[in-house]
């Protein structure tokens, strides 16, 4: 499989009446042609960031890039001015976002909007168009599609609504799905039913899919490779097995061990990771996760660490830890 | 197998079952039809609607046009009879019949509240549309110009303006369409930053919709609810300048064309013997204000609900 995104040591800062906020800190991505990866971390950890900045959607004048590259098929995404980056786009890269409710136009219809995306790149005809779209609603699970394109979002519930948000996201057939929390907004069964369609658009194609979630059930579910994010930084990155199997980062441990397993030891408890990420305001200095860190080594973790492969981890599997987890945690074992 | 896997297979990906088909109903469309069931706003179209019937038709309603003084005579130096059979609204200072007189007027007001939002509203809207996308220095110089505009009292600027370019309808509706362009500059702009920040303008400008469709097609048209409703206040404001540069002396100068301000201007000497003179124009000029302003009320509950969901 070949390389399709490249993303290596991004930086983004947002100047803000408070100062600059340093939102992402040096992020390595990779991503092969069909493949799905995840990006986890807790809120505000900047996934979305990364993301709107692979697009060049950061918010303008507030949001930029200080560093770093964005290769998609070995061309810089960065430097591209905003027609060009129309062209990549929609057709090449393509995103779905957190909460659908808000994410469609109330005063265009369905149809309106998925022709929109269509005409504008590869549809220019209007009634070809139109016949693409119904076939994209087709496509993405919404029954009686032609009487539907006709609709305004506000006839449509929030699981309708993301699978429309899919269609518009896919209809150029991008090589790139960026999917932003695309179920958090939603409700559970809706959750499933939308990862089930993104799983199922990526195996009918070779799109790639970055999924960014803080939901590590998401993650197990449908990605292969797994980062986590921690502060602006990847903080552990592998295969997902891997990664569920043997945490070698002590956030991730902290991570998996807070989330309810059904059928585990009823008495063990959950345990928290002590603390609150760190304000990104500051530029980081060291460890960004060593106030929190069960196994801070004052000695070492004054230093920032890079993504390193640990002793006895599987292959690809890196942490950013000096003093990694040395051996899978009871908790964190998968039965 | 984690929670959410276990469920993405056993829900798998069958699509939900039908939901009923809805005919396809507009946001506009449901507006109207909120509108439609909103008591005090009909009964305003209903005023705005008879005004607009009578300005259209007030040839063939009025009983005598509205320059002819041919009653002077009969006044037989009294002023001024009061209404009777011959003369539902009485008679003039001049001997011109009130009733034509007011019919006329309703088509000089409406002319001037109609023409001067018009005006108002093609430059604000291009004002507050250019400073609301495109920001940074653009944003700045227009606003600055709109904060001058707006540091003068409205009133006292379209006195001045109408001094400035001289007497005459066209003068004053340019006059309060100028007046009102910062206003709908100032508010489009507001609205305009509130939808730029929306996710469905990120999310349109994520999948390459051009730029001129986010202005037009996606921006422009979820930022006009305000405005609208501002529009049709301002119809009812117009036509209070208007009759209030009348009353001013700063009416439109020629008197075959009836203006309600200039009307009332000309009663003070009369209020005593003959107050009609001064009540019934007035009348006229409360209750098109009256309608426009019931209007404009009912709007702004029937379309800004619905646009924050």
């Amino acid at each position: 499989m070949t390389t399709l995104l490249e993303v290596r040591d991004l930086h983004v800062q947002f100047r803000t009446q408070r100062g600059v906020t340093h939102a992402v800190n040096g992020i390595d991505l990779t991503l092969r042609r069909g493949e799905t990866v995840g990006l986890v971390g807790e809120s505000g950890c900047g996934k979305s960031v990364t993301a709107l900045a692979i697009l060049g959607l950061l918010p303008a004048p507030a949001g930029r890039v200080t560093g770093g590259y964005v290769l998609l098929e070995g061309r810089d995404l960065l430097p591209l001015d905003e027609t060009d980056l129309r062209q990549v786009r929609g057709s090449e890269v393509a995103m779905v976002f957190q909460d659908p409710m808000t994410s469609l136009n109330p005063v265009m219809t369905i149809g309106q909007q998925l022709t929109e995306v269509l005409r504008a790149h590869v549809l220019p005809n209007r009634r070809q168009a139109r016949r693409r779209a119904m076939e994209l609603l087709t496509m993405v699970g919404i029954p009686s599609a032609a009487s539907r394109l006709d609709d305004y979002p506000h006839q449509f519930s929030g699981g309708m609504r993301q699978r429309v948000m899919v269609a518009m996201a896919v209809a150029c057939e991008p090589k790139l799905l960026i999917a932003d929390e695309p179920t958090t907004a939603l409700d559970v069964t809706i959750q499933a039913q939308i990862l089930a369609l993104l799983r199922r658009l990526v195996a009918d194609s070779d799109m790639a899919l970055l999924l960014i979630t803080h939901d590590l059930g998401v993650v197990a579910g449908i990605c292969k490779q797994t980062n986590v994010m921690y502060a602006g930084r990847i903080a552990e990155t592998g295969a997902t097995g891997d990664l569920f199997a043997k945490p070698r980062h002590p956030y991730t441990v902290g991570l998996l061990r807070s989330i309810p397993r059904l059928g585990g030891a009823r008495k063990t408890a959950l345990v928290p990771i002590p603390g609150a990420p760190p304000s990104l305001t500051a530029r980081p200095v060291g460890c960004p996760f060593a106030p929190r860190c069960p196994r801070r080594v004052d000695e070492l973790c004054w230093r920032l660490p890079e993504p390193e492969p640990v002793p006895g981890a599987a292959l690809g599997q890196l942490a950013a830890c000096f003093n990694p987890v040395p051996q899978p945690e009871p908790t964190a074992s998968r039965p | 197998m984690s929670l959410s896997e276990a469920q993405a297979e056993s829900v798998g990906a069958a699509p939900p079952a039908a939901g009923p088909v809805h005919p396809p109903t507009g946001l506009w469309r449901d507006a109207w039809g909120r509108l439609r069931h909103n008591r005090s706003a009909v009964v305003g179209a209903a005023i705005i609607g008879l005004f607009v019937l009578i300005a259209v038709f007030a040839p063939l309603l009025a009983p005598e046009p509205p320059s002819s003084a041919t009653f002077l005579e009969r006044l037989g130096g009294r002023c001024c009879p009061g209404p009777s059979a011959a003369h539902w609204f009485g008679i003039d200072e001049l001997g011109r019949d009130e009733l034509s007189r007011i019919l006329y007027g309703a088509r000089t007001s409406l002319l001037i509240a109609v023409v001067s939002v018009s005006v108002g509203l093609t430059f604000g809207l291009l004002l507050g549309a250019l400073a609301g996308y495109l920001r940074g220095i653009a944003d700045t110089v227009v606003m600055r110009f709109v904060d001058i505009l707006l540091a003068f009292p409205s009133f006292l600027f379209a006195i001045g303006l109408v001094a400035l370019l001289g007497p005459g309808l066209v003068q004053i509706m340019v006059a309060i369409g100028v007046v009102n362009i910062p206003v709908f500059a100032r508010l489009l702009r507001g609205s305009m930053l509130a939808v730029r920040e929306s996710d469905y303008v990120l999310a349109a400008r994520s999948v390459g919709v051009p730029p001129h469709r986010i202005l037009l097609v996606h921006m422009l048209p979820n930022a006009l609810s305000p405005v609208i409703v501002a529009a049709t206040l301002a119809m009812a404001t117009a036509i209070i300048e208007a009759a209030g540069l009348g009353f001013l002396g700063l009416g439109n100068p020629d008197p075959s064309v009836p203006e309600w301000g200039t009307m009332l201007a000309n009663t003070p000497r009369f209020l005593q013997s003959a107050p009609h003179l001064a009540i019934l124009p007035g009348v006229a000029i409360v209750l098109s204000v009256l309608g426009f302003n019931l209007v404009g009320d009912g709007l702004r509950e029937a379309i800004d609900p619905k646009l924050r969901t």
